[in-house]
């Protein structure tokens, strides 16, 4: 299945792995396919500037052609879930209760279960008149302990609770999300050590969750132009330890920053080799290079061709 | 120390920690995921050990190797000691330096079982569903047994300076807050309601169960209702331990001696965090340290490629090589300028902010050794 054709992309990773860029790089490479795109935000909301729109807030809002943005806020989406069950009225006494509150805080995986309810409306063939139809959901979701909370929630609350339609729809949203033709997860990793441990403990809790991992995506990669033994040559040629500044002539100055950058890539050659070892094999795994400025909008261009082929 | 601690363009660091923290009992950093915080905090640790002091390192999530180093692996909630060779041939005055890993589970059931009123009541908090999901849960939790954690070090008086890792979040404030937050939610009105026993009923959920939590029930399942007011009912009875905790922890955090350090990597999210962070803390009764920003690209400065090339094709004899090299060179110069620009962008945000610059290292810090070569650049000889 290909990884744009099912309903439903989460994107997560360790913090500070451009999940973010990755999510809307995603989205701009569907909708270039045709599809309708809603890209939706967990935690907090960053996307709406990056595609140089105001604050969208919990309102599914078109930002370009094609594409729509929307910042889930779980006590919103709290509401949204029961409103659907109970109704209007009964719903506004439930509101106004502070025990509502108290509940949605401590209520374990409350929260996330009516944040994952979201994503099913959302990615709903049919979502009926009123509200729009999208090809294709992509989640810009927390970094992954608490996305993995979260894909573990409708289970964890349908254990708890015994009853209510809470339960029954924790499990369709079980059903859901083990569903690899509707569901799937991008893993966003950077090529050093930690990372790729967390990556691929990821991975494997995937696999026990039965929730399909369709991408893998390396960041921020970038390799040596060097041979080992013509790095080292060079590194010899500063006097003290490499990554200590030296005076000198010319070459001397340059050979400690270019054996310790030629020893940084080597290192995260080793990191990438152990990430892709370690996947199970048919788990897809691209790299994509670094780059020293943040991402705009006009990058997102190019960040979705690099993207093109593993998401195929 | 030469040029080593001035970036290209000549950002230089201003952060001194042999002075900042010369009288520091707890030193606290902070900073978003993946910065090298934790590796951060045990190289100042080492260097404060190396100095003579005796040093704990209290720790999220160190990566596996430097765990391994350390000792650390599969030791949850207990501080291990690190055995340390003397730094110099002549001996000189090692302290020491201990590591503990803070598990937010055991830290909680250690809570329980302090301020329940019986080891009844305690047994029925850990066994209750609701308390299991909230004490392993991420949000909030891990914040305050951290320091909570910090707490029970410093209590037992074996350590002359505390350093905390801690989790990484955006928001300092929920780290600071933690403890206050964790006692109004015990102590809410919204509790006392669910509490309060009604005409000797069982509050809420007795014979006059409300519309409300007919409701509640219908939309929630009932099993789990009970378990909540099993899980306040004996919580909220150590409210009071709690709130007495709460500021104890909030007064230790505005001592003078408790320092907080930031730690970044130059990256734009990482500065725009810690600019946010420094935000948060200022309006705040703590002693700020400074910032410490890791993994800075160093290149030789405001020289072109063609250069580069020729220079090393004279002195390795090897036109290809040296090519290739000074590509490689080229490019870490655009970063290490990019770097340079990013900080001293930073660095021209309201106030002045004392900056350490730590060079991305030729070797990962994964033992002793390692964290010694951390160490020199972390706590920089004068001259």
């Amino acid at each position: 299945m290909a990884l744009l054709d099912r309903r439903l992309l989460l994107v997560t990773g360790k913090g500070g792995t451009g999940k973010t860029s990755i999510a809307a790089a995603l989205g701009v490479l569907a909708a270039r396919q045709g599809k309708r795109v809603l890209i939706a935000e967990v935690a907090g909301e960053r996307l709406s500037s990056l595609f140089g729109h105001g604050p969208v807030g919990h309102r599914e809002t078109v930002v370009e052609e094609r594409i729509s943005l929307q910042a889930i806020d779980p006590i919103e989406a709290a509401h949204d879930f029961l409103r659907s069950q109970v109704g209007g009225p009964v719903h506004r006494v439930i509101f106004q209760n502070r025990l509502f509150n108290l509940t949605m805080t401590a209520a374990p995986g409350l929260r996330e279960v009516c944040t994952v309810d979201r994503f099913r409306d959302l990615s709903q063939k049919d979502r009926g008149r009123k509200h729009p139809t999208y090809d294709l959901v992509i989640v810009d979701a927390p970094a992954t302990g608490h996305a993995m909370a979260m894909l573990r929630s409708p289970a964890t609350y349908s254990g708890i609770a015994r009853g209510g339609p809470i339960k029954k729809r924790a499990d369709e949203l079980s059903a859901l999300i083990e569903d690899r033709r509707r569901t799937g997860v991008v893993l966003c990793a950077l090529p050093e050590e930690t990372p790729v441990n967390e990556t691929l403990e990821t991975a494997e809790a995937l696999r026990g969750l039965g929730v399909d991992l369709g991408l893998v995506v390396l960041n921020r990669t970038r390799g040596t132009l060097l041979e080992d033994p013509e790095a080292e040559e060079i590194g010899a040629l500063a006097p003290g330890a490499v990554d200590e500044a030296s005076d000198g002539d010319l070459a001397v100055r340059v050979a400690g920053p270019v054996l310790v950058e030629h020893r940084r890539a080597r290192r995260e050659d080793v990191q990438r080799e152990r990430l892709a070892a370690g996947l199970r094999p048919g788990v897809a795994l691209t790299a994509l290079e670094r780059r020293d400025d943040e991402v705009t909008r006009d990058d997102l261009g190019e960040l979705a061709d690099a993207l093109a082929e593993a998401a195929a | 120390m030469s040029a080593a601690d001035a970036t290209p363009g000549g950002v230089t660091s201003t952060l001194h920690l042999d002075s900042t923290l010369a009288d520091a009992r707890v030193v606290v950093l902070a900073g978003g995921g993946g910065v090298g915080k934790t590796t951060t905090a045990a190289g100042i640790g080492l260097g404060l050990a190396r100095r003579g002091r005796r040093v704990c390192v209290l720790t999220i999530d160190p990566a596996r190797r430097l765990a391994d180093a350390l000792g650390l692996e599969g030791v949850a909630d207990e501080p291990v000691q690190v055995p340390l060779e003397p730094s110099a041939p002549d001996g000189g005055t090692v302290g020491e330096l201990w590591v503990v890993m803070l598990d937010a589970k055991s830290t909680w059931d250690g809570l329980i079982r302090e301020y329940a009123d019986s080891p009844e009541a305690a047994e029925k908090v850990l066994q209750n569903r609701v308390y299991k999901e909230f004490s392993g849960a991420v949000a909030g939790t891990q914040e305050y047994t951290a320091v909570e954690k910090l707490h029970e070090l410093l209590q037992s008086g074996r350590w002359d300076v505390v350093l905390l890792d801690t989790p990484p979040t955006r928001n300092a404030l929920d780290f600071l807050d933690a403890p206050q937050r964790l006692h109004s939610f015990l102590d809410s009105r919204a509790l006392q309601l669910l509490l309060k026993p009604a005409s000797g009923g069982l509050g809420l959920l007795g014979r006059g169960a409300g519309v409300f939590t007919g409701l509640l029930k219908r939309a929630l399942g009932v099993d789990l209702l009970s378990d909540l007011v099993e899980f306040f009912g004996v919580l909220g009875g150590m409210s009071k331990g709690f709130g007495e905790r709460a500021r104890a922890v909030q007064a230790l955090l505005a001592e003078p001696r408790t320092v907080f350090l930031l730690v970044a990597a130059p990256h734009p999210e990482s500065l725009a965090e810690a600019g946010a962070f420094r935000k948060a803390l200022s309006g705040r009764d703590i002693t700020y340290g400074g910032l410490v920003v890791n993994r800075l690209t160093r290149a030789a400065r405001h020289e072109d490629e063609d250069a580069v090339r020729d220079a090393l094709a004279e002195a390795l004899g090897d036109e290809d090589v040296a090519a290739r090299a000074a590509a490689m060179h080229e490019r870490i110069r655009r970063q290490a300028t990019h770097d340079e620009r990013l900080i001293t962008e930073h660095l021209r945000g309201p106030g002045d902010e004392p900056v350490l610059l730590v060079p991305q290292l030729a070797e990962d810090v994964h033992d002793v050794e390692g964290l010694d070569r951390l160490v020199e650049h972390l706590f920089p000889a004068a001259g």
